[in-house]
């Protein structure tokens, strides 16, 4: 990005007009500062995109005045338009962030439904315009899954974005939650099936395949279907394509299932094979002696959150237990404990509501990577699953 | 008074006594369509465009809920925040943090603050309702769709 301003001379003068330009200038000198000076853009962006969408939702939903039907498709169109913007938006900041490699994304434990439930209505929106038949099959009972549900959410977005856009009219997309067949997961089924579906399958083929290649094979290509792939794959997910002659077209799109040895194993596992060297896992439970409310457990869960390292990993057991997986080539005992405690008190000092309750440790052992992954599973399967959940109502 | 009634002259019966929400941010035109959007929900909306007003506000009128935006005149939505939780008859208010910011310092920050983090994006009612809901109560007026018009703006 250096020099950013002289390519984009009008942009630029803008930027020192707002009175944010000097702030996002020193940003845009140094490609370190990248992730900062995009999130800082985006942030510009995002209010007047808002706006747009509010005032047309404003008018949309009858709030100032009564609309005919051609009205209500313009504005239909407007909104839509502002979504897509507003995903180029994400797209630039997540694209920004995994070039320069400061890409965290933080899982929890989430529900499929819920993040299908989020990006329904921006795709039932693009779908009508396109007159393509998008369906949300009834869905069943699903497990808990275990990702970041707006990182998720916003890849399965783009992914289903694209095979609207790259079918014809009247084409069918049929998005059905379901558990995977064989493996611990839990995601959504995309079907296509009608006009255009051959774009569709070669769509699905490419991001199965980018699934397939690591990310610095394609660091300088992030384009919406890399960064997709990237973000589900960053979430332990994964996407499979399946296709035949008189059968729709389909992608699977699945997260794992938030049970403590399927997410550190699909942990594990990429953190081996992104980093060369062995390392060491330390895996700590942390827990909250006092029944507390969901609330209180997510901002907990945030505090252990922001102290982990880059490849660190946190599953929520239950409402007050953690199991968290502490990797580095020297871990320390003591190290994110003591910190964490240090922030919780710091925060305690200036929090609006209720204070966070004290979070005790305990060390459950220390294994190498890879050598003891199996054994550290086992131990781990042992002690947390197949155990009544403190979650479940009383 | 928890469960008092308001009448409201205008619409001839009696309704639970309305909810306040105080919104702060320097985009008037986003402040009036959420004031809309709140008001459609059966609360009173108090406006600001700065930190000093919005903090001002809060110690006169002591809204139920603030809906503060990060970068503002005269401060910053997240050390109003800090203000309040400083001061014992306004750390009870719950405050929503509604930002175009996505980076994790700024969203550790909201929930350090036992502040509710609302991503300013187009769906942003739709991310701010059911924070509303659980807040402050079901919409009071979801039943009566009503015309509003932009000559009601703050």
């Amino acid at each position: 990005m250096h020099n950013e301003s002289s390519r984009m001379p009008g942009l630029a003068s803008q930027i020192v007009a707002n009175g944010r330009g000097k702030r996002r200038a020193i940003a845009s000198n140094s490609s370190d500062r990248l992730p900062a000076f995009v999130e800082s853009l985006a942030h510009d962006l995002r209010t007047p995109l808002a706006v747009i969408q509010e005032y047309a939702a404003l008018l949309r939903d009858g709030l100032v005045g009564s609309l005919a039907d051609e009205q209500q498709r313009v504005l239909e169109v407007i909104s839509d338009r502002a979504c897509d913007l507003n995903r180029v938006v994400d797209n630039a900041v997540d694209a920004s962030n995994f070039a320069t490699r400061s890409h965290r994304v933080r899982g929890h434990r989430c529900r499929v439904h819920d993040i299908v439930a989020r990006i329904g209505p921006q795709l039932v929106r693009k779908a009508a315009i396109r007159k393509v038949d998008l369906q949300f099959p009834t869905s069943q009972e699903l497990p808990d899954i275990h990702c970041d549900d707006e990182t998720a959410g916003r890849a399965v977005a783009n992914i289903i974005c694209d095979a609207i856009n790259a079918c014809a009219k009247d084409c069918k997309i049929s998005v059905s939650e379901e558990p995977h067949p064989r493996r611990k997961e839990a995601g959504m089924r995309v079907s296509v099936e009608g006009p255009g579906q051959e774009a569709v399958v070669a769509l699905f083929h490419h991001l199965a395949e980018l699934s397939r290649s690591d990310l610095d094979h394609r660091i300088d290509q992030l384009r919406e279907a890399s960064l997709a792939v990237e973000l589900i794959k960053s979430n332990l997910g994964t996407l499979e394509a399946a296709s035949c002659e008189r059968a729709p077209a389909a992608l699977w799109v699945g997260f794992p299932i938030a049970e403590p040895v399927e997410v550190l194993q699909r942990h594990l596992t990429r953190i081996s094979q992104l980093l060369a060297s062995p390392q060491k896992v330390m895996l700590f439970r942390a827990a909250v002696r006092e029944p507390i409310e969901r609330r209180l457990s997510r901002d907990i869960d945030r505090v252990l959150n922001s102290g982990l390292g880059r490849n660190d990993l946190i599953i929520e057991l239950d409402r007050a237990r953690w199991l968290v997986a502490v990797v580095h080539k020297r871990p320390s005992i003591e190290r994110f404990p003591k910190r964490t405690e240090r922030r919780r008190q710091l925060i305690n000092r200036r929090r609006l509501g209720e204070p966070l309750p004290k979070i005790c440790w305990r060390l459950l052992g220390s294994w190498h990577l890879p050598n003891d992954l199996s054994r550290m599973l086992a131990t781990v399967g042992r002690r947390f699953e197949n155990r009544p959940s403190a979650d479940a109502p009383a | 008074l928890e469960g008092a009634v308001v009448f409201q002259p205008d619409q001839k019966e009696f309704l639970p006594m309305q909810k306040t929400i105080l919104i702060a941010d320097d985009d008037h035109e986003l402040v009036d369509a959420m004031a809309i959007r709140c008001r459609r929900h059966g609360l009173k909306a108090l406006c600001a465009h700065d930190a000093f007003t919005a903090l001002s506000m809060i110690k006169s009128e002591s809204p139920d809920m603030v809906c503060l935006d990060v970068e503002m005149p005269a401060g910053n939505g997240l050390s109003v925040c800090e203000m309040l939780a400083s001061d014992d008859e306004c750390r009870a208010i719950p405050v929503a943090i509604m930002t175009g910011r996505t980076d994790p310092d700024t969203i550790i920050r909201c929930h350090n603050l036992c502040a509710y983090y609302v991503e300013k994006c187009p769906d942003v009612w739709s991310r701010l309702e059911p924070l509303l809901t659980e807040i402050l109560g079901p919409a009071a007026a979801a039943s009566q769709p009503r015309q509003l018009h932009f000559d009601q703006r703050c």
